[in-house]
């Protein structure tokens, strides 16, 4: 049987089946037909405006490289006058981001684009290995995710840009889209299927992969050569949020455009006005004047948790009486006011990365839904945040006075029990409704 | 709530063999975990536990030891039987009080009237089984006692659209299917007189193709006028009957036994070659469908389009149908996932009334709040068997529908919240006017069946105009999908209106329109539409066929470059489609026009592009495109 031939072309052999289309194309063709998607995207949606600067939030994987490629390549060949750099966040997940690290680095130089690391460690005062020494890895992923995307959303302003793009692709999406759907959140399912988000953030989010299939992102880094990033988090294995992952799956195996229609469906949605109105308005972080829809940032709340020892605060269904987070007194004073406290903060020289989801598939939520969180271990003892004084007050997350951290800190681990290990349990988990809910709602 | 809430079901039970539950073989993924711990159905002793209970002790949701130590958790009295939710051991008389609760519903809602004449899509599962059980214990017929309150005077036919054809059975196992479920529907209660049970054929879809299809067409064209096309007058005709008269129904029934389709009347020799003919047209269409979903959709919306069509000239006014509330919500999951996000708050509301206006029947879900558990263990409670299709379909495993109810059983079983917490998330889902419950409900109006102009009403009432999108619509109720009925977004709508004007636009200038409907609006359209140089192409499309194929073909390939963004995909597929017959998207490119390889170009500018040579060939210029499925097209032909 003679070779195939591309469809479009009609000259070259047929390389692969795109899997979106199912078309038989040759690699040329399949390259263009990528990029002309995209740019079509980028049109079509007025994505970007003539001389902004955005941010490419990069985390060394797929998603990302691809994503710095294709818009290098785009800004180029359309002349959409963008002002493009790498933003990369260094969690602080040793053999992994540090790695990951890496590859950014070659890419600043492949791409001739400068690249910024903002890490963990000088935004927050702890890496996420030392998160996850202290917490243990069953709600790691809600901290990483928390932290990251505000990291991402400083790094950016702190770097001028008007924009972040990031590598969320439409299995992403589409998986957020019924993560929303299984947890209830009607909210979030208004808008997780927005190709520009940030309602709640100081920056506008792009999505210039919204239509983009992980597998053709794939297949492109892996024709292209690119250099990139596949290890997986060393804690996504603890991040049990496979469900919706597998269930978009097998939609895409049994039909391809399957996923575009989830998409679609979300952008269909309309809601009754009742939902709408429960959107929370943002405003400012009392603490760190990160934008938020709480007096706290769901940041600040973790942080103290953190650094008080307690690491189920914010993390568990907790909320104050008058509806501020648990564990933080409404009416604590505020020793530091925010602008000093990031202004010291932000002094670090960066190193790290991320596109904050990046594609790796258990983090795509994190921006638009819940956080996932990892972390890992070391030494327990944090740095310290400079505002937070607070009282402990209030529910279950509240430790003695005067136990001490090492104390408390195992208190936390082995019994998580009560009122937390439902919230726990059900924070990890796709299934976890519940808890999930209380996650997705920080700032 | 009170457990001694009589069920009228005594004598009806004793037909009924009590066999052993053959729960988890069907089709379905078993939703139930504690059915698929007890299903195995070995045991064949009387369950003791329950003061009712016929079923065999191993239907029994408890195990023997709990279930003689727990008191039902509502009436505090008799010994809990079932556990169809967490922590909650009923005893069957709180399990059917609860059920028939919700289906109650209806009453508290107006949605049924003394005088009503209602059809119980009867499938023989679980489901339609429960309802129709429910619903013939809120009927008050002549001999209901008169001290009993709260029951209604309302006609009930129960109707079964037999489609094991398409599921490959013969001609005789289908015979069979549809006795066995005729049977089922008599073990519930139905039957006689004063309930006919019919069991009509999917293929007789097509006695009813012409007028369903007809009316969409004129729909779209003039919303206004719509009251006046033939299936309106059909239906209306026949309403005007009335449905308490039984008259209809043996007249019905006689034409069964004829083995004669519902729709004619005719000489028996003759009806027997047309029904043969109409199933070889059914297998046709079904496997031109190559995609497993998509043919189960069309399967789907054939037999919704055909219950619609059967009651409504029966003369029933409300069609009720048991899906249940973990069915809906695997709906919710799957239509999302075909890209009906606009159209899926209104399938899974109490009412749909959206083809009213039609002169059809309003189809409600009474069953909506009962979950698939309950009505399960009420069948089996009772003794009642569902009857079910030998499912042989491996490729079910496939489909869309099928993934979707097996990821909610899955979630459900981790998590028994799952299933409410996505209906509540749909919930939120802003419904259509048609759903509404002034939509059908008018206390003041006499329990007649709807036939007198509703359009006309519903454009004057206050709220129904709120519609979610207008554009190009009636006054009331938004331009539906001619196939699956989902109400078209403004997006679907333009398109369709783009290539319409322009096949008018065409008409005009070549002078050879083959559709008078459209020829009266040209005009008005060609204003709209301003001919520009490349609208006055179409005149290429005279030529011959052939010419015009090839032509046709040549255009795709030069569209193909054009790549588009993938949010328009739906409209993609649209090559060679007649796009000015008003389909969804998804049943597009999902059903009618599955595409062998689906081409990347879209857009309003596009669907004109090829509306332009196709539309002059019929729809045989989809055999150009859509090689796979070239039959539809056909089939759909108006």
């Amino acid at each position: 049987m003679a070779p195939r031939l591309c469809i479009k072309c009609q000259s070259s052999k047929a390389m692969l089946k795109r899997p979106k289309t199912q078309e038989q194309v040759c690699r040329e063709c399949f390259f263009a037909l990528f990029e002309e998607e995209v740019h079509e995207t980028v049109v079509q949606t007025k994505l970007f405006k003539h001389g902004e600067r955005v941010a490419i939030a990069a985390s060394g994987g797929k998603d990302s490289t691809v994503l710095a490629h294709i818009m290098t390549t785009l800004n180029a060949r359309y002349g959409y006058g963008l002002d493009l750099f790498l933003l990369s966040i260094d969690e602080g997940i040793a053999g992994y981001r540090d790695d990951s690290l890496e590859t950014v680095k070659r890419n600043e130089l492949q791409y001739g684009i400068p690249l910024k690391v903002v890490s963990y460690k000088d935004l927050y005062g702890w890496t996420m290995d030392e998160i996850v020494a202290q917490i243990g890895t069953k709600n790691n992923c809600t901290f990483c995710g928390v932290f990251r995307r505000q990291a991402l959303d400083r790094g950016a302003v702190l770097a001028g840009a008007n924009k972040i793009a990031t590598g969320h692709n439409a299995d992403d999406v589409a998986e957020t889209v019924l993560l929303n759907i299984l947890r209830g959140d009607v909210p979030r399912l208004g808008r997780c299927a927005n190709i520009i988000t940030g309602e709640d953030s100081s920056l506008p989010r792009v999505k210039p992969f919204k239509y983009a299939y992980e597998k053709e992102i794939v297949l492109y880094a892996y024709y292209k050569k690119l250099d990139y990033f596949s290890t997986e988090c060393v804690y996504a294995p603890f991040a049990a949020r496979g469900f919706a992952r597998e269930f978009i799956k097998d939609l895409e195996a049994a039909r391809p455009m399957a996923i575009i229609d989830v998409i679609r469906s979300a952008e269909d949605f309309i809601f009754t006005t009742a939902s709408e109105d429960k959107l929370p308005q943002p405003r400012t972080c009392e603490r760190c004047s990160y934008i938020s829809s709480q007096p706290v940032c769901k940041a600040c709340v973790l942080l103290e948790g953190l650094n008080r020892g307690l690491p189920r605060l914010g993390v568990s269904r907790t909320r104050g009486r008058r509806g501020e987070k648990a564990g933080l007194h409404p009416d604590v004073e505020r020793i530091v006011t925010t602008q000093a406290a990031s202004a010291v903060r932000w002094t670090a020289p960066g190193v790290s990365v991320d596109k904050e989801a990046v594609g790796s598939s258990s983090h795509g939520i994190v921006e638009l839904a819940a956080a996932p969180v990892s972390s890992s271990s070391v030494e327990p003892l944090p740095a310290v945040v400079a505002s937070c004084i607070a009282q402990p007050k209030g529910e279950e997350g509240c430790a003695p006075e005067g136990a001490s951290a090492t104390a408390l800190l195992q208190e936390a681990h082995t019994g998580q029990g009560q009122g937390g290990s439902a919230a726990a349990r059900a924070g990890d988990t796709v299934l976890g409704l519940e808890g999930g809910h209380v996650n997705g709602s920080g700032g | 709530m009170d457990c001694g809430m009589d069920e009228d079901d005594q004598e009806l039970l004793d037909a009924g063999p009590t066999a052993a539950p053959t729960l988890c073989m069907n089709r379905k993924p078993c939703a139930e975990a504690t059915c698929s711990q007890n299903g195995g159905g070995k045991s064949s002793s009387a369950c003791t536990s329950g003061r009712n209970c016929k079923a065999p002790a191993s239907s029994c949701a408890l195990g023997n030891s709990d279930a003689q130590s727990l008191a039902c958790m509502k009436c505090k009295a008799a010994r809990a039987v079932v556990l169809v939710r967490q922590r909650e051991p009923l005893c069957q008389a709180c399990l059917e009080a609860g059920v028939s609760g919700k289906v109650r519903a209806l009453k508290s809602n107006k949605l049924l009237l003394p005088n009503d004449c209602a059809a119980v899509a009867f499938s023989g599962g679980f489901s339609s089984q429960t309802l129709l059980c429910n619903l013939l214990g809120m009927r008050k017929t002549a001999t209901t006692p008169r001290k009993e309150r709260g029951k209604i005077e309302f006609n009930l036919v129960v109707l079964h659209i037999n489609e094991a054809t398409a599921h490959g059975l013969s001609v005789d196992a289908a015979d069979a299917h549809g006795r066995a479920v005729q049977a089922a529907a008599q073990r519930c209660g139905a039957g006689g007189p004063s309930t006919a049970v019919l069991v009509v054929p999917l293929s007789d879809v097509f006695l009813f193709w012409e007028e369903l299809l007809d009316r969409r067409q004129n729909a779209l064209q003039l919303p206004g006028d719509a009251v006046d096309s033939g299936a309106f007058r059909r239906a209306g005709s026949d309403v005007a009957g009335q449905c308490d008269e039984k008259a209809v129904f043996e007249e019905m029934e006689a034409g069964q036994r004829e083995s004669a389709g519902v729709g004619t009347v005719g000489k028996t020799g003759k009806d027997e070659q047309d029904k043969q003919a109409r199933e070889a047209r059914l297998h046709e269409l079904l496997q031109s469908v190559p995609d497993p979903t998509g043919r189960e959709d069309l399967l789907r919306h054939l037999r919704n389009r055909l219950l619609a069509a059967v009651a409504a000239q029966l003369g029933a006014n409300k069609v009720l149908r048991g899906d249940t509330a973990t069915a809906l919500a695997a709906r919710v999951i799957s239509e999302t996932a075909k890209g009906r996000g606009y159209a899926l708050p209104g399938e899974i509301q109490l009412l749909d009334a959206r083809e009213v206006q039609w002169g059809q029947p309003a189809v409600l879900q009474p069953m909506r709040e009962v979950t698939r558990k309950e009505a399960v263990f009420f069948c089996r409670l009772r003794g009642l068997q569902p009857v079910q299709l030998p499912y042989t379909e491996a490729s079910s495993r496939r489909s869309i529908n099928a993934l979707a109810t097996s990821f909610v059983d899955g979630l459900q079983a981790n998590l028994p919240s799952t299933l409410f917490t996505i209906l509540r998330t749909a919930a939120a889902l802003k419904s259509f006017p048609f759903n509404a419950l002034e939509a059908v409900t008018r206390p003041n109006e006499t329990p007649a069946p709807k036939d007198t102009g509703p359009a006309v009403e519903f454009g004057t009432r206050n709220g129904c105009g709120q519609g979610v999108d207008q554009a190009g619509t009636g006054p009331a109720f938004p331009t539906t999908c001619m196939l699956c009925r989902a109400p078209l977004t403004s997006r679907e709508q333009e398109v369709i209106a783009a290539a319409a004007a322009l096949v008018a636009v065409r008409s005009l200038r070549i002078r050879s329109d083959p559709r008078e409907e459209n020829g009266v609006d040209a005009s008005a359209a060609a204003e709209l539409l301003r001919p520009d140089g490349e609208l006055v192409v179409g005149g290429q499309s005279n030529r011959s066929s052939t010419a015009a194929r090839v032509a046709t073909s040549a255009e795709a390939e030069q569209r193909e470059p054009m790549s588009a963004t993938p949010e328009e995909k739906g409209e993609e597929e649209a090559h060679g489609d007649d796009l000015t017959v008003p389909f969804c998207s998804s049943c597009r490119s999902q059903i009618l026009f599955t595409p062998e390889q689906s081409a990347s170009t879209a857009g309003i500018s596009t669907a004109l592009g090829s509306a332009r040579v196709s539309r002059e060939q019929g729809c045989s210029g989809n055999a150009v495109w859509s090689k796979t499925s070239p039959l539809l097209p056909t089939c759909f032909r108006l």
